[in-house]
């Protein structure tokens, strides 16, 4: 479990941050909103990326 | 107030991370960048006993995290974690097992320094390219009926 937390936590801080260095030229939302886009974007990206390496591998055991 | 960014805020800014931001009067940005990257090290030191920050322990990795300057400067300066090496050495008993967590510390401090480069990289990126950095906001402004500078 604090696992999962140390993976949220690597991830809200790698949004965090980049949401604030990287130039935003469109920014039409909030700063909390587009963080919370980015932290969402990538926990859920890693997880699908998570999700097909267990499948592929519970195909070749 | 914003003040004109320059080389100089490099050094304050990778020593200790967000002071950069914070001296080119972006305070919030400065003092949110300083809480996380310093939190991330600091959790990732503790966790991995410092052993994170150690050449003696991890002579390659270490060189992920100097992007913040505390690294490399605690590592030359004193290294902490060489003392439990030291100690494991001298005696069994005294021997310490390697956390649970400390790979999670040791990825957290390298996290950290990788971080410190991006805000790095930003500061860097206003002294050398400010003119191309306002054109594009500007024309990206004008696109969405917003005033050309933002104060």
């Amino acid at each position: 479990m604090l696992d999962l937390f140390f993976f949220l936590l690597l991830t809200a801080s790698l949004s965090i941050v980049h949401v604030f260095v990287s130039p935003q030229p469109r920014r039409t939302k909030s700063v909390i909103n587009e963080i919370s886009r980015h932290f969402v974007s990538i926990a859920g990206l890693i997880l699908i990326l998570a999700i097909i390496i267990k499948g592929v591998s519970a195909v070749f055991q | 107030m914003t003040k004109k960014p320059h080389l100089g805020l490099l050094l304050p800014a990778w020593i200790l991370p967000g002071s950069g931001h914070f001296l080119m009067g972006e305070r919030l940005k400065g003092f949110t960048i300083f809480a996380v990257i310093n939190g991330l090290w600091i959790i990732g030191a503790l966790l991995s006993d410092f052993e994170a920050i150690s050449k003696a322990f991890h002579p390659y990795l270490v060189w992920l995290g100097a992007g913040c300057g505390a690294t490399p400067l605690i590592g030359i300066l004193f290294d902490p974690a060489s003392e439990n090496l030291l100690q494991g050495i001298q005696s069994v008993n005294t021997y310490k097992d390697v956390g649970q967590y400390n790979d999670s510390g040791v990825q957290m401090v390298c996290f950290a320094g990788l971080l410190n480069v991006m805000v790095l990289l930003d500061i860097a990126d206003r002294v050398i390219d400010p003119c191309g950095r306002k054109e594009s906001e500007s024309q990206q402004n004008e696109t969405h009926g917003l005033p050309a500078e933002r104060k």
